[in-house]
């Protein structure tokens, strides 16, 4: 039953609506779903880091566990370069099991910690925040029967009855209390509320200029279209202000009708635009795959209706991998059958020997290639040698500015319309963008005329912690069309310069 | 049983939530213990307007009062790992807390000679210089002229100990501009400790204003803006 339900709304009194909430009991599609997508999310980065293990999280490479950071310098143990790779290999392992509800009591949990301890191993190039929140999903799920349905243990479980002459088809889908579904919708709301709260310790945020920084920050993979994107400003302050409503709404939006829909759809777009402009991919892929908790019981029955009518008009006749699967079990095997955990023993056992001799095989140092360990490379460059270990110099002043621009108005405290040509009569805005640490300084903003002429000087005391400073100009009738250029002086030191063209005023004079 | 079991799991997991929320909501303790991470979301906290790499330079004992070779320590010759894009690990340790540990592992498994000095060294520049070239030009007008800023964070001997450290580029450059203001600086020598107790005394937020080294060879400028400062 979902809660979308009338007879929740029903209900009287808290204690028995918080029991329906969290014990009623459905079948765990939405779980089902989310345990199938979640490792193999998982699997992307740590698939990856596979033949890195040995440097990145044991004793024989360069471990930066996460609790040097906190100061607990003696809180976990680090292992040795096989036992991390064993250790590595059994995680795939899990986690590919999980994926497929294989053992997946077992599976999930023993994946769980893995994927904690190996992240924990490696505060540098690892452990993030969706590895945090992957790893909350990764618990709840095994606190779940998400196993319950879709899934080997389920099909093997069929397969039993079958042997036992029981009739399946008549049998109805396992149902169980939804709480831990319930646990990761909070836990996902709650992150998108800590998340607000962050943006609200920050004010730079509302400003747009950490999100302009954070589009030119290249430790991610790459954002074209965030690099792009950095040529608009002012869009910046409007992304930030839906976000953040977004953020702090969803957790109160997003249990039932439109709320979740418009929630679900909002976070969908969020997390793919994170992609696009950040250059995110696995953040995305973890929590898109959390949204799929959102699907109860009648919702999944609403897909699997309309499925299943898209299906007949397709004329589609295929018949589902379960039940092939399941209708030929049976017979498979023969009298050389195992029973599936010690299969399954077996499996983990044969993968992680086999992982530990191939990693070993790869060599990751060359210690034991022919012309033995590889030598350093030697750097031939005594200029950069010479700049490298030089005292530190001062800022250039140039270095100290961002950005010089012209336009005719703000928005969000950025400039809007940009542009070079301009009317008399018009108001003309500049913008300077100042990157922190700066020293106080006096800006001034002079307007030249194109012969080299001074015609104006405006200016004011721009303090250390400024990263913006505006400049107002009337470009009344006194000038005559032609050619100008602003010139940013910091100090009595040309900056930047920018070229505008005033045109004549087209609106007739006013006769009174 | 099973039942006040599942009320605890709910009641325990919503409460660590809620803790952490609002641990961060009003910044207590929120370093407190490396679990705090797990439920602490401060997703895209910071920002800087200035871009950060760390480059590991090993330099060789000379010759025969030769001067020594420099190497590259990072990354090692077997190959770099590039763990979300096009830039090196070494380049995500923002504390700088484990860059000296990966010279030493690049050291460990290469043939080499002995080593004099390791080097961990910051390049430093403003983020506008990361736009492509077209962008750049479009948004500026003008062509780039990048410049890099160096700074030397860790000094280590051979054996891998410290000989000195150093704070960042940036607390470097915004103690230049503390610096500036001789009132300040002045105000900040007033009621000097005759005892000194404070375990804190090397940190880098006392850099800026503690007094110039009389060291041989130091700038004045190098030792007001947090030159021996232990980070």
């Amino acid at each position: 039953m979902s809660i979308d339900q009338p007879a929740l709304a029903n209900d009287q009194g808290v204690r028995n609506r918080f029991s329906r909430f969290f014990y009623a009991e459905e079948v765990p599609y939405g779980l089902a779903i989310v345990r199938i997508l979640m490792p193999l999310a998982l699997l992307v980065p740590m698939l990856a880091r596979w033949s890195l293990a040995r440097e990145l999280y044991s004793t024989d490479g360069a471990p930066t566990p996460l609790w040097f950071n906190y100061g607990w310098y003696n809180m976990l143990p680090l292992f040795s370069g096989g036992v991390v790779v064993a250790l590595h290999t059994l995680l795939i392992f899990f986690l590919f099991s999980s994926a497929v509800g294989w053992k997946t009591r077992f599976s999930l949990p023993a994946a769980t910690l893995l994927f904690v301890y190996l992240n924990l191993c490696d505060s540098v190039s690892t452990i993030t925040k969706y590895s945090v929140i992957a790893a909350h999903i990764m618990l709840l799920l095994s606190l779940s029967h998400s196993g319950g349905i879709w899934s080997v243990d389920a099909w093997l479980k069929k397969r039993k009855q079958l042997r036992a002459g029981e009739n399946t088809a008549a049998a109805t889908l396992p149902r169980f209390a939804i709480w831990p579904q319930r646990l990761m919708q909070l836990m996902i709301g709650i992150v998108y509320f800590g998340a607000a709260i962050t943006k609200m310790h920050t004010p730079e945020f509302f400003s747009g200029e950490q999100m302009q920084t954070w589009l030119l920050t290249n430790v991610n993979y790459n954002n074209p279209i965030g690099e792009y994107l950095s040529l608009y400003p002012a869009s910046m302050v409007f992304m930030a202000y839906i976000s953040i409503v977004w953020e702090v709404l969803f957790l109160f939006l997003v249990w039932r009708g439109w709320g979740r829909t418009v929630m679900i759809a909002m976070g969908t777009m969020f997390h793919l635009a994170t992609c696009l402009v950040l250059g995110l991919y696995v953040f995305p892929m973890v929590c898109i795959s959390i949204y799929f908790a959102f699907i109860d019981e009648r919702t999944a029955l609403k897909f699997g209706a309309w499925f299943s009518t898209v299906r007949d008009k397709m004329g589609w006749q295929s018949k589902s991998v379960p039940a092939a699967v399941s209708a030929a079990a049976p017979e498979a095997g023969g009298r050389f059958r195992l029973p599936s955990p010690i299969v399954y023993c077996l499996m983990m056992l044969g993968v992680t020997v086999v992982g530990v001799e191939v990693e070993h095989r790869l060599d990751r140092y060359g210690v034991r290639r022919p012309e033995g360990p590889y030598a350093l490379k030697e750097i031939t460059d005594t200029n950069l040698i010479a700049r490298m270990l030089a005292a530190p110099q001062p800022m250039r002043t140039k270095d100290m500015f961002d950005t010089f621009e012209l336009g005719t108005g703000f928005v969000g405290g950025l400039l809007l319309d940009r542009r070079d040509e301009y009317r008399q009569g018009e108001m003309i805005a500049a913008q300077v963008g100042l990157n922190v640490p700066h020293h106080d300084m006096w800006l001034e903003c002079n307007l030249f005329d194109s012969r080299g002429n001074q015609l104006d000087r405006v200016g004011q005391v721009v303090s250390r912690e400024t990263t913006r400073a505006n400049f107002y100009y009337s470009l009344n009738e006194i000038l005559d069309p032609g050619e100008y250029f602003f010139v940013l002086k910091s100090g009595g030191q040309e900056v930047m310069r920018k070229r505008i063209v005033l045109k004549a005023n087209i609106k007739p004079p006013v006769a009174n | 049983m099973k039942r006040w079991l599942t009320h605890l799991v709910i009641t325990g997991y919503l409460g660590i939530l809620g803790y952490g929320v609002v641990s961060h909501a009003v910044n207590y303790k929120v370093s407190a213990h490396p679990a705090m991470y797990f439920i602490v979301w401060d997703m895209f906290c910071g920002w800087s307007s200035h871009a950060s790499r760390l480059q590991l330079v090993g330099e060789t004992v000379g010759q025969d009062g030769e001067p020594g070779k420099f190497y590259e320590l990072g990354p090692g010759p077997w190959g770099e790992v590039k763990p979300y894009g096009a830039i090196g690990r070494r380049h995500y340790d923002a504390f700088c807390l484990f860059a000296p540990k990966m010279a030493m592992n690049c050291l460990k498994h290469t043939k080499h000679e002995p080593m004099r000095r390791i080097y961990v060294v910051e390049q430093c520049w403003p983020k506008k210089y990361n736009l492509p070239d077209r962008v750049y030009n479009r948004r500026h007008g003008e062509e780039k002229d990048q410049h890099i800023y160096h700074h030397v964070r860790y000094v280590l001997n051979g054996e891998g100990d410290v000989l000195k450290r150093q704070g960042y580029w940036l607390n470097y450059q915004n103690a230049i501009c503390i610096s500036n203001n001789p009132r300040l600086i002045a105000d900040s020598r007033k009621g000097r400790l005759f005892y000194n107790v404070s375990p804190m005394k090397n940190r880098a937020s006392r850099s800026a204003f503690h007094e110039p080294s009389k060291d041989a060879g130091e700038a004045p400028a190098e030792s007001w803006a947090g030159g021996k400062s232990a980070n």
